[in-house]
């Protein structure tokens, strides 16, 4: 399949369904439901094909399955046990699955005029779930309305209130919707080519998910518009942290790491520029972590993870990681995986090594199962 | 004795590749050929051509006429291939100060430049004819693709009895470009930031901090580079149904150099895999690695060529839209050599431009 291409559903479960379950060990599929915390993530294979990795925190291959395309973020029910794949930009299916079960997976695919960024968001009741979608033809981001509880029929949209939206989160305490609208604009025709870089206005916007309207919408000064403001995490607390990449000269070393709260002033901050050298302007994925009130960020292009106080904004410590790419936290710590297919903790030279795998950029937890 | 081992443990381990089969000083030097042999010289000639052309719109709008005005018109489609050899590079003074938009700015999907160019040419928007002020405007107005407008597009034969406030527009937008193509030139003098910083990877350099790096760089610039001429160039007017073709927003299809600058922009990546000496980058018995992208190249650059304008002429008769199709599909071809074979074989990751996550 050529990247990119929209699919049918008749397409994707050709595709897809004759790879899902094809299990790895029987043996570690059999402990999969006992396992207490799953992770997830879409990987390539060395053989360019695409797919969903299931994981244990120890670094156990729990399950996999196909996907027609590259995927890129993954989700799961709040309240259920299902998980949500998107398709990467401009990729136009999503995919429904139940680790616990080998049946095939369920497709959603996005309408003929919209595609996914990769993201989503379950409501708080797990009833709804929200997709990251580009109206193409206009140049503007949507936010998908699946039902749950309706084979993911989409009920409605409503504005991302930005172009280019990509990760998207739910506020940890009100039905408000975080929103990083990236700002780039991109249409499908023209593969993945950004189309305004040199007008590029990223956001990061709150959205009341009873009415659709608008809360609140925070922008960088002028001089970082080329920010775009792609990855986020949210804590307890409902401060958003937020990871960008820049579109700017490379030689230039903006900061690239904020935050902004609900009625407080977006905030870049700040980092000395011995350790921006490292980060190659380029946030792949950000993960708090609540206990420790430390947030990670991983800089694949720099080979590097940096770790900061989420309380006093300054980073802590930098790793080299090379082609770090997904991050989550995990006990007192984070785990990563790479480009080159490692699990591992962060500050640890300890990894399980998944040959024939590369992750892309997320991983995702799933509790108690 | 003991000394005689140091040596040649020491004399081993600078031998010991830095990434793939290649040395820390071959990368170096394919860095440095990349500079001086491509980079360099690409943009002098692009310097060179608008120069001309500031002089021959300059000359046009002193004396109008039909010798002028195709003396202009052939001094624009130098320019263009001047660009198209070089566009690629989009790395140093270029990504600066909206640089590559200003000089041109495509896919215009909405025709926001047409609409705003010809809203000036109604108003007679002075701004427009200062070049001082024309860097301050949108940057779909001051480049390539506004003055094709002005010298191919409707009203252009105005030209020729003369049309004072469409000239000067003209002439600005191609002493624009010729001061932007001076920055560039200045930019990357032997000496200067930009070569130091794209030649000399290090623990000191902000952009390129191993010698991996400076190769991930030259492969993306590469691998990005065809996906420009695929998605951008190809893309923009080659649907999947015949029926849906659109050869109207084709790169500079009124000048009617829309095949030119596709050729052109394939022969310019063939050209710097060749002046950089990137084939020293794998080893010998990876050679036909390199040999099969510089035949796909030539193969796809013959192609491109082979098919005639005006291009939606061409792209009506099925002969020559199967040679798009298959040159879409060639380029492709190239494209996964490179980020496949190539970069393994170079010691990247398989499948390097994979990191590019989103």
């Amino acid at each position: 399949m050529i990247f990119g291409k929209p699919i049918d559903r008749r397409q994707f479960l050709k595709a897809a369904g004759a790879g899902f379950a094809s299990i790895l060990p029987a043996n570690a599929y059999a402990s999969f439901p006992y396992t207490d915390t799953v992770f997830a993530s879409a990987v390539r294979h060395d053989d360019g094909s695409f797919g969903v990795l299931l994981f244990s925190e120890k670094g156990e291959a729990l399950s996999r399955f196909s996907l027609p395309d590259r995927g890129h973020d993954i989700v799961f029910n709040p309240v259920g046990r299902q998980g949500v794949v998107f398709a990467r930009r401009p990729g136009n299916f999503a995919l429904v699955f139940d680790p616990d079960s080998r049946q095939t997976p369920d497709t959603i695919i996005a309408p003929a005029n919209r595609h996914f960024y990769g993201h989503g968001a379950f409501s708080h009741d797990g009833k709804l779930l929200y997709a990251a979608e580009n109206d193409f033809e206009h140049a503007q981001g949507v936010i998908g309305i699946y039902d749950a509880t309706s084979n993911y029929a989409r009920i409605g949209e409503f504005s991302s209130f930005g172009a280019g939206p990509h990760e998207i989160l739910l506020h940890p305490e009100k039905n408000i919707l975080i929103v990083a609208n990236g700002g780039i604009e991109t249409h499908p025709d023209f593969g993945r080519a950004k189309l305004n870089i040199a007008t590029m206005q990223p956001s990061l916007v709150f959205i009341d998910l009873n009415s659709g309207g608008l809360v609140e919408k925070h922008t960088l000064p002028d001089n970082f518009h080329k920010l775009s403001v792609r990855h986020i995490d949210v804590a307890v607390s409902g401060e958003v942290i937020f990871g960008c990449q820049y579109e700017g000269s490379e030689t230039d070393l903006p900061p690239l790491i904020g935050s902004v709260n609900l009625g407080d002033e977006i905030t870049l901050w700040p980092t000395p520029v011995e350790q921006l050298v490292t980060f190659s302007n380029y946030v792949g994925s950000v993960a708090i972590n609540g206990l420790t009130e430390k947030v990670a960020f991983t800089l694949p292009k720099g080979n590097t993870i940096a770790v900061y106080d989420l309380n006093s904004r300054k980073i802590i410590k930098t790793m080299h990681q090379p082609e770090s790419f997904g991050i989550v936290p995990s006990g007192n710590s984070f785990l990563r995986t790479s480009v080159t297919g490692f699990v591992g903790p962060i500050s640890k030279e300890k990894k399980t090594l998944f040959t024939g795998v590369a992750f892309d950029n997320h991983i995702t937890r799933r509790c108690g199962s | 004795m003991k000394k005689t081992l140091l040596t040649i443990c020491w004399i081993f381990l600078m031998l010991v590749p830095a990434t793939g089969q290649s040395t820390d000083q071959t990368i170096d030097d394919v860095m440095e050929r990349t500079v001086s042999d491509f980079v360099r010289p690409g943009y002098e000639a692009f310097g060179n051509s608008t120069s001309e052309m500031s002089e021959t719109v300059e000359r046009l709008c002193k004396a109008p006429g039909q010798e002028t005005l195709q003396s202009a018109r052939a001094a624009f489609t130098a320019t263009a291939k001047s660009w198209a050899d070089i566009e690629l590079i989009r790395f140093g003074p270029i990504s600066r100060e909206n640089r590559f938009e200003r000089i041109l700015f495509y896919p215009d999907r909405k025709s926001t430049g047409l609409k705003q160019v010809q809203r000036i040419l109604a108003k007679q928007d002075d701004s427009a004819t200062d070049l001082n002020r024309i860097t301050g405007k949108s940057v779909a107005v001051q480049g390539l693709g506004a003055l094709e407008f002005l010298l191919f597009g409707t009203g252009s034969e105005m030209l020729v009895s003369g049309d004072k406030f469409r000239c000067s527009y003209a002439a600005t937008v191609s002493q624009n470009l010729a001061k932007i193509a001076s920055i560039l030139i200045d930019g990357w003098q032997a000496n200067g930031d930009a070569t130091k910083t794209w030649t000399v990877p290090g623990p000191d350099n902000p952009v390129l901090r191993s010698p991996k790096e400076a190769v991930n760089e030259l492969l993306g610039t590469l691998v990005h580079g065809l996906e420009s001429i695929r998605d951008l160039r190809i893309g923009a007017f080659l649907r999947k149904e015949t029926s849906k073709d659109r050869p109207r927003v084709a790169i500079f299809r009124r000048s009617e150099n829309t095949m030119t600058m596709i050729a052109a922009n394939i022969a310019a990546i063939k050209r710097l895999l060749l002046q950089s000496g990137a084939q020293s980058l794998l080893s010998p018995e990876d050679g036909p690695i390199f040999d099969n992208i510089i035949f796909e190249l030539e193969n796809a650059e013959r192609v491109a060529n082979a098919i005639p304008e005006p291009l939606g002429n061409s792209i009506t008769e099925p002969e020559h839209r199967d040679r798009l199709v298959y040159l879409r599909t060639s380029v492709g071809f190239a494209i996964g050599m490179l980020d496949q074979d190539f970069a393994a074989a170079a010691g990247l990751s398989s499948g390097f431009s994979f990191s590019d996550g989103d």
